[in-house]
């Protein structure tokens, strides 16, 4: 299961499809299957696009709902926030029409997207001020490894945090945010007061801030 | 110094688990033209083996859509022009008003340029084949709004009242078919059900095949029913909706004439009856309202119908003289 650096494999887009399963045959690592398997998903997705853009959309979105859902959380960590991180990407992609102008898969694209808004939103959530004065790129043609890896070394100091907080304040924390209850409703069935849920809710918040700071 | 990317190493990485030097070597690896689209297909692996947790699809589908679809409208809005006219010149008035008038005339026209309508009356079924093949078969009492360009709308829409039988033929190109009452929305595919939308509730019962059952109401339930005897109900103002097990064969065979009830509560079996005749039926011997009746009766002839009961029952049945 590897691939090698120096073999010479090129993009992975359509063109490279009949590169990718003549090599096939020496590399019986199940990797190349996968990224043919996919290379012909992207492709009935493109086609779909190609007959009908509303239709194409729909499948497109239905494929990959879920796991961009999952994704954002890590990096907003709210199940509202996620989805409406995810949504507010399919509306542009649809009103703006950028399947017409997108050089990767669509996959990319929307990972990327996902990945850029997401950190945005915590960004702004946590009133953070940006080192690079303003809000990233939605999408950016071309970005360096390194780029993309800082959004996987972000979710990853977040996740981190929030394992360390105590463990009452993690608890009402997730449920606040992953299960979307009220104060209220926390303040109740912990039986504690909606100040003491208050308290703990901005602790949590504060531990975030604190991985945003480094950033 | 040769690290190995393959999905192990990547998983780890994803998880936060991996050194420092393996993740120089992922760094480098990810310069490489097109490996960038393996990462983020690994990465979607990732999200879907380890989930953090599973959204609910159909019910962003549904608000998506529909607030696309409420966009499009927006933008069709005759509003719009008005607001443009008002601003054009004086001596333009003129030419704006005979705009306004024909623009209100395409508004006050436009259902009759979009839609068509088929009813039935009290007593009387029809069956209409439909421009895309489906069939649908009224009740008695029943309007029908399709739209006339049938075949051309993104998806096919139909709204109704009373009761309907349809039989919807599958479009290759998946275009969905929707039903549309005052309560609810079902959504097919290709298949057969009925829908009764009498006295402010919605009911649907599939015989064939899958549909969705969509609530009017703002929180928008959603019924998969998937086997035939599905049934899904919905009353007027309750975003619930309601799901059971039914005989399908109790909701469908009226369209062979026959009216066929199991442990039915004697007054919803007259209630039945008056939906489709349009007259109040009742007996002289109220007593026998709180009886069941299961069986089938002939549907062709309302004083065959009392007869038959006034047989079973041993009293009197008949249309009861009103207004």
């Amino acid at each position: 299961m590897s691939i090698e650096p120096g073999e010479g494999r090129k993009g992975m887009g359509i063109r490279s499809l009949k590169v990718a399963r003549d090599s096939n045959e020496r590399d019986k690592n199940g990797m190349v299957d996968k990224v043919v398997a996919s290379v012909d998903n992207e492709r009935f997705l493109r086609e779909a696009f190609s007959e009908d853009e509303w239709l194409g959309c729909t499948l497109l979105f239905e494929h990959y709902y879920a796991p961009l859902c999952s994704h954002s959380i890590r990096f907003v960590y709210s199940r509202e926030y996620a989805e409406d991180v995810v949504a507010e990407v399919f509306r542009e992609f649809w009103q703006r029409k950028h399947f017409r102008k997108i050089t990767t898969t669509f996959r990319t694209y929307l990972f990327r997207a996902v990945r850029n808004r997401s950190l945005n939103f915590i960004r702004r959530e946590l009133r953070q001020t940006l080192p690079s004065n303003g809000d990233l790129p939605i999408v950016s043609d071309a970005m360096r490894p390194d780029e993309q890896m800082m959004y996987d070394q972000f979710y990853q100091k977040i996740q981190k945090s929030i394992d360390q907080l105590p463990p009452k304040c993690k608890k009402i924390f997730l449920m606040s945010r992953f299960e979307g209850k009220s104060l209220k409703e926390i303040a109740r069935s912990q039986d504690i007061s909606i100040r003491t849920v208050e308290t703990h809710i901005s602790k949590a918040l504060s531990a975030l801030r604190e991985v945003l700071k480094d950033q | 110094m040769n690290t190995k990317i393959n999905k192990e190493l990547l998983f780890r990485y994803f998880s936060g688990l991996s050194t420092p030097l393996e993740n120089s070597g992922i760094e480098r690896w990810l310069e490489r033209d097109g490996n960038e689209e393996v990462f983020f297909l690994y990465l979607e692996e990732w999200e879907r083996t380890n989930a953090q947790y599973l959204p609910d699809k159909d019910a962003f589908f549904l608000k998506f859509r529909g607030e696309l679809d409420r966009k499009v409208k927006r933008n069709n809005n005759p509003g719009n022009w008005y607001v443009t006219l008002i601003n054009v010149q004086r001596k333009w008035w003129g030419i704006a008003a005979a705009f306004m008038i024909i623009i209100f005339g395409a508004v006050l026209a436009k259902d009759w340029i979009l839609y068509k309508n088929y009813s039935t009356q009290f007593g009387e079924t029809m069956t209409i084949i439909l421009d895309d093949e489906s069939q649908v078969v009224l009740n008695a009492n029943t309007s029908l709004k399709v739209p006339r360009w049938i075949g051309y709308s993104e998806d096919r829409e139909v709204w109704m009242t009373g009761e309907a039988f349809f039989k919807v033929s599958k479009k290759r190109n998946h275009k969905k078919f929707r039903v549309h009452t005052d309560n609810l929305s079902v959504e097919v595919l290709g298949t057969r059900f009925n829908v009764t939308d009498r006295h402010q509730t919605t009911k649907v019962v599939l015989q064939e095949g899958k549909v969705k059952v969509v609530s009017n109401s703002d929180e928008g339930s959603i019924a998969m029913l998937e086997k035939a005897g599905d049934y899904a109900e919905v009353q007027n103002k309750i975003p619930e909706i309601i799901t059971r097990r039914v005989d399908e064969s109790l909701y469908t065979t009226w369209q062979e004439k026959r009216l066929k009830f199991n442990e039915t509560p004697l007054p919803q079996v007259l209630q039945t009856i008056e939906d489709y005749y349009g007259v109040r039926v009742g007996s002289n011997d109220t007593i026998l309202y709180n009886r069941k009746f299961s069986g089938t009766l002939p549907n062709n002839d309302l004083d065959i119908i009392l007869q038959a009961l006034s047989n079973i029952y041993g009293a009197e049945f008949k249309r009861e003289i009103n207004n």
